[in-house]
């Protein structure tokens, strides 16, 4: 088990680095020189004095070679310095700190809802295979994987907002401006968990055990609820991790929309203004969330399974 | 230990087919339990022994239903109950132990949330009493260390430890009936002992009925008081457990017994009977047993009677009757 | 009761399949789930009308006319006109064209690859088989959009760098699928049987591998496809891809935003278009999957 852990932490920390390495190509790549591009953006629109830029690139350790540049880079993000974003002239790591609340506070919103809604859903689904309940769902599972977030997203802030006036329509302050992102971020995860739901509790609902506490006198609810459930979502929660990484940094057209100031938007404007160090920061940050959840993730579902545990053996 | 009383159980013409039609799994199948009595229902896999359990408490599986017969427990009409009555019926009326007992507990649940739902679903008690009468319930059934094992999970107890723990459950809420179906057949032999003197000890102290479901006569002989053979989901004999042991009627009652008891044949051979167990559904003779029975075979003219018609169950004295031409052109012929 | 139970479930699968008609293929369409039918239509109507359409109705998505501006539908213009007073049904013709092109480019290609390294990996095994997996559970691991959006801050916005980007976080699932079904078919005894037989390896590929793997795969397909279809609307939302003036899907939702309550239809249209094209080819995934006949569970 540990031979496995082990493996698994050297794994992520391979990923880890190739993302890094990709991270810190980026403005090769994309032909930008960082010192001029600082320069500009502290707002000097005259003729840059090349004197002045030399300076710069030998402060940024610009002039090394690129291997050399690499390992200051890393060294440096390694202690969560990416640098002073060029537009907030912040540093890049509170930037994403304070995005990663909000972001976080958002997918998990989102995902409360998703789930609250797929399991009933699924559940139900799951009691008839086949059924009219069942093929209900299943078109509406295909129905809300085919809908655009950010169709949705209008939609609600055009019943909610513009005619009902019930909730805001855009900003992030306090618990009523969630709502609607929340709503419109959660569908397509309701849709998947609910897929998901379904599938595990016709296995459960088929399992020795349900015959067994029917057996004793529980009526079909009760047992539903006092050992189905609990079975059924085992892989739901591998599914919640899932989405969660993906939600923290994927979210990004509903935080557009919204103008909620998340890890999404923040990654999109440092696209839109050519941010170097806050795309590199905000990249290297959503990929190793991502995978470090995942791997959590792959814990978790051990831990939530005590069978498995046994069988590691402990 | 057998009363007079009007039947605890008494199941006629049970007939139990797939909702998608095709022959019946259960064809006709009548057996009554009386109080504070054992029953062993005996047969082979296949000839729709756990499916007369399942049927009784009303819990076949999806796809396969009731057809047509009465079920009745303690006179009440178990077919046309409902579903909140089924459900008391099953707590307290009822228990149920199955052949893997392991796979029947929860694997998410801990030992004493499992065995204290008759309790406090079904009785209403409150959780903490509930919790209390768990381990003097796991105690009774000899279950070492309860206080600990209350809180264990299914995988850290053994076959025998949790077929325990479902007697412990099955019994909680004092039924009248225990149905077992194939209690200690997925167990070690010296643990199937135990098991099987526990339920013997049990039964003695609070005198509740069993139907015993088993394929393996050696068990009937220490246990049952009456035994009712199941062949292809009919009963082919059924009788006190002491007659039919020592003088079993039907050819197949006699096969299973001698193969059961592991007596080897005049030539030194075991005996095996031909073929492979039938179910209701592959029937190719009059009498379902006919194209396996060593009678039959070599008798020209019991041959063209067993494959043309299918003999009626027949009494022959008191509460022994068996379902069998030869036995019967015998017995009227003594 | 194992047993019984067993029993009970053949019991539910042996009635016997009666396909309407003959033939392969009407043997095929009578046992699908009727979803495949209804995508199969809608999806065949879109795309008729995305090709066809512009010559039957001589449309023109460009002409502005700003006295006809944010105008309900009506006779003239089916479904309104925009903020520049162009014909919305003409803009969603056209944008329709991009957008549906881009999404099935980048399935196509990622198919090609996904399936070609699946193979390979699942053939060959070892380091490759290592690298190449390991390299899908990073893809797999970070959000596409997020991807995507990375690219374009290298390339640069626009519709080559939405399709690569597309097909990099793209060509994974099938990777994984083709892979699974390549191991599975390596261990099934008649691949074997024909090595046995002294068949060469590339007929053993074409014969036996590939008919395996087309139903799943092509049903994988479709259900991407229509999630493809709204990762493309979503990054020309943002800006990302198609280039205005060019209409797109996503951009004409976008350009929409500032009228959601003047011209609602704006908004509608679009939005309306991407989820009825993704619904179709999600049916018709789900069709391709899903086998009336066989007892579902």
């Amino acid at each position: 088990m540990w031979k496995i852990a082990l493996q698994r932490v050297a794994m992520l920390i391979l990923m880890m680095l190739c993302v890094s390495l990709l991270a810190f190509l980026v403005p090769m790549a994309s032909g930008s020189d960082p010192a001029r591009t600082i320069l500009l953006s502290h707002g000097s629109d005259l003729a840059l004095d090349p004197a002045q830029v030399e300076a710069l690139r030998r402060e940024l350790g610009l002039d090394q070679p690129l291997p050399m540049q690499f390992l200051i880079w890393l060294g440096n993000a390694v202690q969560g310095d990416f640098g002073n974003s060029f537009a907030s002239r912040q540093p890049v790591i509170h930037e994403i700190g304070s995005a990663l609340i909000v972001s976080a506070t958002l997918a998990l919103s989102a995902l409360a809802i998703a789930v609250a809604v797929a399991l009933p859903m699924g559940t139900l689904a799951a009691m008839r295979p086949g059924g009219r309940v069942d093929g209900g769902v299943t078109l509406l599972v295909q129905t809300f994987v085919a809908i655009p977030e950010y169709w949705l997203a209008p939609i609600l802030i055009l019943i909610f907002a513009l005619h009902l006036g019930a909730l805001p329509s855009s900003g992030w302050f306090g618990p009523t401006s969630v709502i609607l992102p929340a709503l419109a971020l959660s569908i397509r995860p309701m849709a998947y968990f609910t897929q998901v739901t379904r599938a595990a509790m016709i296995d459960v609902l088929n399992a020795p055990y349900i015959t067994a506490a029917r057996a004793r006198g529980l009526s079909m609810p009760q047992t539903v609820l006092r050992h189905g459930l609990r079975n059924g979502s085992i892989p739901v929660v591998t599914f919640f991790s899932l989405w969660f990484a993906s939600l923290l940094g994927g979210s990004v057209v509903i935080e557009v929309i919204f103008a909620i100031p998340g890890m999404g938007r923040l990654f999109y404007e440092a696209v839109i203004n050519k941010d170097i160090p806050l795309l590199q920061g905000g990249f290297v940050a959503i990929v190793a969330l991502a995978i470090t959840i995942n791997t959590l993730a792959d814990i978790l579902y051990v831990v939530i399974n005590p069978s498995l545990r046994g069988a590691n053996g402990r | 230990m057998t009363t007079d009383h009007a039947p605890l159980l008494s199941v006629q013409n049970l007939t139990v087919a797939s909702a998608t039609g095709g022959a019946p799994l259960i064809d006709g199948l009548s057996l009554t339990v009386r109080r504070g009595e054992v029953l062993a229902l005996v047969g082979e896999s296949g000839s729709g022994k756990s499916l007369t359990a399942l049927s009784i408490t009303r819990l076949l599986p999806r796809g396969l239903r009731i057809t047509g017969g009465e079920i009745a427990f303690a006179g009440q009409d178990v077919l046309t109950m409902s579903p909140a009555a089924l459900n008391r019926m099953r707590g307290a009326g009822i228990g149920m132990l199955f052949q893997q007992p392991q796979a029947m507990l929860d694997p998410t649940a801990r030992v004493r949330t499992q065995v204290a739902e008759p309790l406090i679903l079904g009785k209403g008690m409150a959780r903490r009493a509930a919790f209390a009468r768990v381990i003097d319930l796991m105690r009774n059934v000899r279950i070492p260390a309860p206080e600990a094992r209350a809180k264990a999970h299914a995988f850290e107890l053994s076959g025998g430890m949790a077929q325990r723990v479902m007697m412990a459950t099955a019994l909680a809420a004092e039924p009248e009936l225990l149905i077992a179906d194939e209690p200690t057949t997925a167990l070690d032999v010296t643990v199937q002992a135990q098991i099987l003197q526990l339920l013997k000890a049990e039964q003695a102290r609070r005198n509740f009925a069993i139907l015993l479901i088993t394929h393996d006569l050696t068990v009937v002989q220490a246990f049952a008081d009456r035994i009712a053979v199941m062949y292809a989901g009919r009963i082919v004999e059924e009788g006190p457990a002491a007659q039919i042991m020592a003088d079993p009627q039907h050819p197949y009652t006699r096969a299973l017994i001698r193969c059961s008891l592991l007596e080897p044949e005049a030539d030194g051979r075991l005996l095996s009977i031909p073929g492979s167990g039938a179910t209701a559904r592959d029937i190719a003779c009059g009498c379902r047993y006919a194209p396996r029975c060593h009678v039959v075979q070599g008798d020209t003219h019991l041959h063209h009677r067993c494959c043309g018609a299918e003999p009626g169950l027949i009494g022959l004295g008191t509460d022994h009757a068996v379902r069998c031409h030869a036995s019967q052109t015998q017995a009227s012929a003594a | 009761m194992a047993a019984d139970i067993t029993l009970s479930r053949q019991a539910t699968t042996t009635e016997p399949a009666t396909p309407p008609g003959h033939g392969p293929l009407r043997r095929f369409l009578g046992t699908r789930h009727w979803t495949f039918a209804a995508g199969s239509v809608i999806f065949g109507t879109i795309l008729a009308v995305l090709i066809l359409g512009p010559a039957i109705w001589s449309l023109d998505p460009a002409k502005q006319d700003i006295i006809q501006r944010l105008k309900p539908p009506s006779g003239q213009y089916w479904l309104g006109t925009d903020n520049l007073g162009r014909d919305v049904f003409a803009r969603l013709v056209e944008g329709g064209r991009f957008t549906v092109t881009i999404a099935a480019l980048s399935v196509l290609i990622s198919v090609v690859i996904g399936v070609s390294i699946g193979i390979l990996a699942g053939r060959l095994g070892g380091w490759f088989e290592e690298i190449s997996m390991r390299i899908v559970d990073l893809l797999i691991a970070i959000p596409d959009t997020v991807i995507a959006i990375f690219l374009v801050a290298i390339f640069g916005p626009g519709h080559v760098t939405l399709i690569v980007a597309l097909t990099i976080v793209g060509w994974t699932p099938y990777a994984r699928l083709s892979r699974g079904l390549a191991l599975q078919v390596n261990a099934m005894d008649y691949i074997r049987a024909a090595e046995v037989l002294g068949m060469t390896r590339r007929f053993i590929l074409i014969r036996h591998f590939l008919p395996n793997l087309i139903r799943p795969i092509s049903a994988v397909t479709f259900l991407r496809f229509g999630h493809k279809l709204i990762t493309v609307g979503g990054l020309s939302y943002l800006g990302l891809g198609v280039q205005p003036p060019a209409p797109d899907w996503g951009l004409m939702l976008a350009a929409a935003q500032p009228y959601l309550d003047r011209a609602p239809m704006l908004m509608i249209a679009p939005g309306l278009a991407i989820f009825i094209t993704a619904l179709s080819v999600t049916w018709i995934g789900h069709g391709l999957e899903i086998d009336r006949t066989k007892p579902k569970d």
